[in-house]
């Protein structure tokens, strides 16, 4: 049996409609509306202190961590977890946990350079695509296309090999790698609001492109932008460890969490405990700018689909 | 109908294009000559020789592209010299391994994706709902290559369950397919969740409840089939999650796979090897893709194309 579906069905009516229909504090709009819809989502508020936390070890790194990360003590190598070292020792009886401290300061920063510049390749180009139409958007968006087709994955850990592995040369290929999803997004809310009156109203009175975009477009599309780039964060961190856990990122003695693990994974079976923590810490930051971003975007737009 | 097939099929073609200059421009990434990196340890100039003269390489670029690519066509991606193996063999050789795990592991995601994110939107916000949504999200989470770790170290060290490296018996097969499986499943359970939960606050889903059909006939023949457009595109992606996956887990288990050969080739500067692999798994992406839009119209024949 086949059922018809109104296309033209609630879903579509306008925005404002529906805010006058429901009154209730947690559909009010502006910041207050936004921060009760959060604060209802329990997870999504302990994941926003998570990450705070996270951010506060990253900065203290120095103070917080108890040993020198980088300081071997051979007669200790592969030394379980105890009261001295809570996270064990590794095969030059390194601090582990001291390791782990010092590590989350660069897969952070991994993740917000490489994040931050994905969002800015991503914005500027779907702004452009929505905003001229035409053979721009045709361009782009088949320039997108390509970048979706190709397994991520294989094109960053090829075009690092080839250039040399570095931290560097890594946070800039997943930069420029990972802005599809920006592009999309904030070409059809260009789309979409430029066809407003009060767009019309801008370029009547004599605003040029530029101005129109940056200061009348692109504000309206903050919401899905900061919810994308919560995203985008734990996949950029989850891609940098995979990456420098097969040898294509970080290289000794700079030491990230995949780096850790790189090295733990030759003493899996005699010493599981240098590949745990790191694995862990990994998970951890990255369920929490995870879940962060899901009550994000239920809190800012819940219709919005990622 | 035809005209949009045609069209797709077009699109499709230009993406090719696109990605054939892409995968092209690898080769030319890394310093020095592309020649001398490719002759590996051969070093024999007249062979060096050979090869220079067989690719155009003392051509222009745009060149050494249409000798390139006009060989491609022809499914002619050169010899690997470190393995002493015309390039389209030594992938023969390997993917039987790749396709094994990819088969073993598809099966596993989709018996877990389907009927957990099926009853997890019907019995939505239920404590089922509330421990599968967030095992996924932990899924999602948590590094594919630390999974495997972790599971070695306990079904290995600790039991003796399972071997943890090799491809002799289907014993290894189990951990590796494992961790790509329930990966790749913990994304597909969440997109089902919610394309069902969608659809299945639709009114056609209230009248066909009104109407006293079975709830199993509801949710199958009346939601799930709507639910099935979104839900088969990110089905289309699903070679690249494993592709991506299988890369980590080959290397890990000292599987003999397409993955573990494209970290070797990149580790020995192998580039034809490196191409035809990238090449090979974006066309299989690009095909499915492909093939998701052109059933999109059996799937739900209220899509129409202009």
């Amino acid at each position: 049996m086949k059922v018809y579906i109104d296309e033209n069905s609630a879903s579509k009516l306008p925005d404002d409609l529906e805010m006058e229909l429901i009154t209730d504090s947690e559909s009010a709009t502006g910041f207050k509306g936004s921060w009760a819809r959060f604060k209802k989502h329990k997870l999504a508020v302990v994941s926003m202190v998570m990450v705070l936390l996270l951010l506060l070890m990253a900065i203290l790194a120095p103070v917080l961590a108890p040993y020198d990360p980088d300081e071997n003590r051979p007669l200790e190598r592969l030394a379980k977890p105890s009261l001295a070292h809570p996270f064990g020792q590794d095969h030059l009886g390194r601090d582990i946990l001291s390791r782990v401290i010092w590590g989350s300061r660069v897969s952070l920063s991994v993740g917000f350079i490489a994040g931050s510049l994905s969002l800015v390749v991503g914005v500027v180009l779907g702004a452009l695509a929505g905003y001229y139409g035409g053979w721009v958007d045709n361009v782009i968006m088949r320039i997108a296309e390509i970048f979706v087709t190709i397994p991520q994955f294989l094109l960053v850990i090829a075009v690092v090999a080839a250039l040399g592995p570095s931290l560097n040369n890594l946070m800039i290929v997943i930069g420029l790698t990972s802005w599809n999803g920006y592009a999309r997004q904030v070409r059809a809310k260009v789309m979409q609001i430029k066809q407003l009156d009060y767009i019309e109203a801008a370029q009547a009175l004599g605003c040029d492109d530029k101005r129109i975009i940056f200061k009348h477009i692109l504000p309206n599309a903050v919401v899905p932008i900061i919810v994308m780039a919560t995203l985008n964060i734990a996949s950029v961190i989850i891609l940098e460890s995979s990456l420098t856990f097969l040898g294509f990122g970080a290289q000794p003695p700079q030491s990230t969490w995949g780096s850790i693990l790189n090295e733990g994974r030759t003493y899996i079976l005699r010493a599981p405990h240098i590949s745990t923590y790191p694995g862990l810490a990994i998970m951890l930051t990255v369920l929490s700018f995870n879940l962060m971003g899901d009550g994000l975007r239920d809190a800012l737009d819940p219709k919005m689909k990622i | 109908m035809k005209k949009f097939i045609l069209q797709r099929f077009f699109l499709a073609l230009l993406t090719l294009l696109g990605i054939t200059i892409i995968v092209f421009s690898l080769m030319h990434l890394a310093p020095g000559d592309p020649v001398t990196t490719i002759a590996g340890r051969e070093t024999d100039p007249k062979i060096v020789a050979a090869i220079r003269e067989e690719w155009g390489f003392d051509q222009p670029v745009v060149i050494q592209y249409f000798t390139w690519l006009s060989k491609a066509l022809r499914g002619d991606f050169g010899m690997s010299f470190i393995n002493r193996m015309n390039v389209v063999e030594l992938i023969g050789t390997r993917l039987p391994y790749t396709l094994k795990l990819n088969l073993v592991a598809s099966v596993i995601g989709l018996a877990i994706a389907f009927p957990v994110g099926i009853i997890a939107a019907v019995k939505k916000y239920s404590l089922f709902d509330y421990i599968s949504t967030f095992l996924a999200l932990l899924s999602q989470s948590m590094p594919s290559f630390w999974l495997s770790l972790m599971m070695i170290s306990f079904f290995t060290a600790r039991l003796g369950l399972l071997p943890s490296s090799g491809s002799e018996t289907w014993k290894h097969y189990i951990m590796p397919a494992t961790v790509l499986g329930t990966t790749w499943a913990a994304g597909l359970t969440r997109m089902i969740r919610s394309s069902m939960m969608e659809v299945l606050t639709e009114d056609y889903v209230r009248t066909a409840r009104a109407k006293g059909l079975k709830e199993s006939v509801v949710v199958y023949r009346h939601a799930l089939r709507n639910a099935m457009v979104p839900i088969a595109t990110s089905l289309a992606y699903w070679i690249a999650y494993l592709v991506t996956g299988s890369v980590i887990v080959e290397v890990i288990f000292a599987l003999p796979g397409i993955g573990r050969l494209m970290i070797s080739s990149l580790n020995n500067r192998d580039y034809f090897v490196v191409q035809a692999v990238i090449l090979l798994t974006s066309s299989a992406v690009l095909v499915a893709n492909l093939a998701v839009d052109v059933l999109y119209v059996v799937i739900d024949p209220r899509i129409r194309y202009d």
